[in-house]
């Protein structure tokens, strides 16, 4: 089944929404909706899942309307779950009440509630308040709701930005298990590329109200400033733990080996944030294969901006070096050039991915 | 005046706490099936049934009074259908018509606090109950209403309180036929006539502790409402 949506909105205070994209929902996979604040994010999310209408457009199951022109499908009919950003727990049932709300009056489904109590790690807890709990523990009650029913889709509105860091990442490395045991996709909204690119299969990017890139995380950040206020890019590549010591991490990215910091926990594979400011480039006669993180790259394409020119580099995997256009004309670089390229290992963030991801 | 009289008049008493209990027992499903349109609905002429449900706040209950003793008369249409179902019964003069008006008039004292609090129940969780498969009605009936029921309950005590004390209406409606329509607050008027002082005093104290403590019970439930 394929959910098709192609939907219009506008709010008086804030940008036209404006975007078309398709959700398989045959196979387990999280598509990351990835943007800054206030791109429109969450109201696609609830245009998708029926709170909010569109002021035009579509939004269609397998040809099944659940949107078009003035004919629309309630929320309560489509079956698509939503975890919203500080839980919305009712605050006046016990966590298996809250769970099983979604079940209907089957009793038969009581093995249903506690399974998903158990996978979400709150066994003990059955008869607490949401009151009594902590906001890691809320999350996780929120998520065993939404899936209780078996959604055909789990809509996640930042499920993560009310918890404080620990529990975050916690939760964070827990998520896709959750989700993965029923099957179920997932359309995660986050503003985190951390996040991003650990819990991510798919990756549509948002600006604006429209979604102006889709592809594989590694592949729509790369290039990507690493931060709003900054020019400095980063690129994004999957890598494999190939060995740990005194700190560092030794990373296999395609053939090449990169050492960087560890940023601990048990992992063994990962996606790779360089900073491009962090990536140097000196002509060598000689490769020193011995020394760290020296690669010999191509030079694929040059982009000046002013002081300031980004080099784009194929050293086995696609990677961004930021030089000052200077340093750029002393070293004479031309396109197609054989270079070497030194990364610094600070300016590599590794994030922890599932194995599966 | 008169050391044999009881202390005060027990049959009013009586009256006036079985027509309050009766019209809080009908109050409370009408209410709340009144109460989610004014909360939650959006639909043409809202203000209108708004202000047709809050009119008894301001209206001089006399006035409703008069037009209730109208239309509930022997020769209107719905007195002649009420004698009908009920085989001759009348609503004039009589408890079942005096029921009719107390509902009536304590309608927006039991609506103000339920829709009030209906109105500050967290959207997200009427949002999330929808995204899990509930209706609006089911919706309402397990989400909103049971985290309003501090409202419902303040509602409930101001209506039957009102009902209680009830003047115009009732007078103009049932008029005041010992044991049968005449409540405490009739009594009261008639013991001040017949110049009962004694008796007037304990019919008034009665009613000013009772009004007291009803207000008293709701402002209570008011500041332990979460918000």
């Amino acid at each position: 089944m394929k959910l098709t949506v192609d939907v219009q909105r506008q709010f008086a205070n804030g940008p036209l929404i404006q975007a078309a994209l398709e959700v398989d929902l045959d196979h387990f996979g999280i598509t990351v909706l990835f943007g800054p604040s206030g791109c429109g994010k969450t109201t696609l999310l609830r245009l998708i899942s029926g709170l909010e209408r569109p002021d035009g457009g579509q939004i269609s199951l397998d040809g099944t309307a659940w949107f078009r022109g003035s004919r629309e499908l309630p929320a309560h009919r489509r079956r698509v779950g939503y975890v919203f950003q500080e839980g919305a727990l009712f605050p006046h049932l016990s966590v298996a009440t809250n769970i099983a709300f979604g079940l209907g009056r089957d009793t038969a489904q009581s093995g249903r509630v506690a399974e998903l109590i158990r996978r979400v790690g709150l066994a003990g807890l059955e008869h607490r308040r949401p009151g009594e709990l902590s906001g890691g523990q809320k999350q996780r009650v929120a998520l065993a709701r939404a899936l209780a029913p078996k959604p055909r889709l789990v809509l996640l509105d930042e499920p993560f930005a009310s918890l404080d860091r620990p529990a975050a990442e916690q939760l964070r490395h827990e998520l896709r298990a959750m989700l993965k045991a029923d099957g179920i996709p997932a359309l995660l909204v986050t503003h985190d590329r951390a996040e991003a690119l650990s819990l991510g299969d798919r990756m549509l990017r948002m600006e604006a109200g429209r979604i102006v890139e889709e592809g594989r995380p590694e592949d729509v950040l790369t290039g990507l400033a690493a931060e709003l206020d900054n020019s400095g890019t980063e690129s994004v590549v999957r890598a494999r733990v190939v060995g740990r010591r005194e700190g560092l991490l030794c990373l296999e990215v395609g053939s090449v080996l990169l050492f960087a910091p560890d940023p601990g926990g048990d992992f063994s594979q990962a996606r790779l944030c360089i900073r491009s400011e962090g990536v140097a480039l000196e002509r060598l006669d000689t490769q020193p294969m011995s020394a760290r993180n020296h690669l010999s790259a191509r030079i694929v394409e040059l982009d000046v901006r002013g002081a300031l020119t980004r080099v784009r580099l194929d050293c086995g995997f696609p990677l961004e070096s930021l030089v000052t256009t200077w340093a750029c004309r002393d070293l004479n670089l031309c396109v197609g050039d054989s270079i070497t390229a030194l990364v610094k290992a600070t300016a590599i963030q590794v994030i922890p991915v599932d194995e599966d991801a | 005046m008169n050391p044999a009289a009881p202390w005060m008049d027990w049959s009013a008493a009586a009256l006036s706490v079985r027509l309050a209990l009766s019209a809080v027992a009908l109050l409370v499903p009408l209410g709340i099936a009144l109460a989610w349109p004014l909360a939650y609905g959006r639909f043409r002429g809202k203000e209108v049934l708004e202000a047709a449900l809050l009119m008894p706040l301001v209206l001089p209950p006399t006035v409703l009074g008069f037009y209730l003793l109208q239309s509930f008369g022997p020769r209107s249409p719905l007195g002649q259908a009420w004698g009908f179902v009920t085989g001759g019964g009348a609503l004039v003069f009589s408890f079942s018509g005096l029921l009719i008006a107390t509902l009536l008039i304590n309608l927006p004292f039991f609506l103000q606090p339920l829709v009030a609090s209906l109105g500050s129940v967290d959207r997200r969780l009427l949002e999330a109950s929808s995204t899990l498969g509930h209706g609006r009605i089911s919706t309402y009936l397990r989400v909103a209403l049971p985290l309003s029921w501090r409202g419902l309950l303040a509602g409930a005590i101001l209506a039957f309180a009102h009902g209680m004390g009830e003047f115009g209406v009732v007078l103009m409606v049932g008029g005041n036929l010992p044991g049968r329509t005449r409540t405490l607050s009739i009594a009261l008027f008639d013991q001040v006539q017949a110049f009962d002082m004694e008796a007037a005093h304990h019919t008034a104290f009665a009613l000013l502790s009772f009004a007291f403590l009803v207000l008293l019970s709701t402002a209570w439930l008011r500041a332990r409402e979460p918000r």
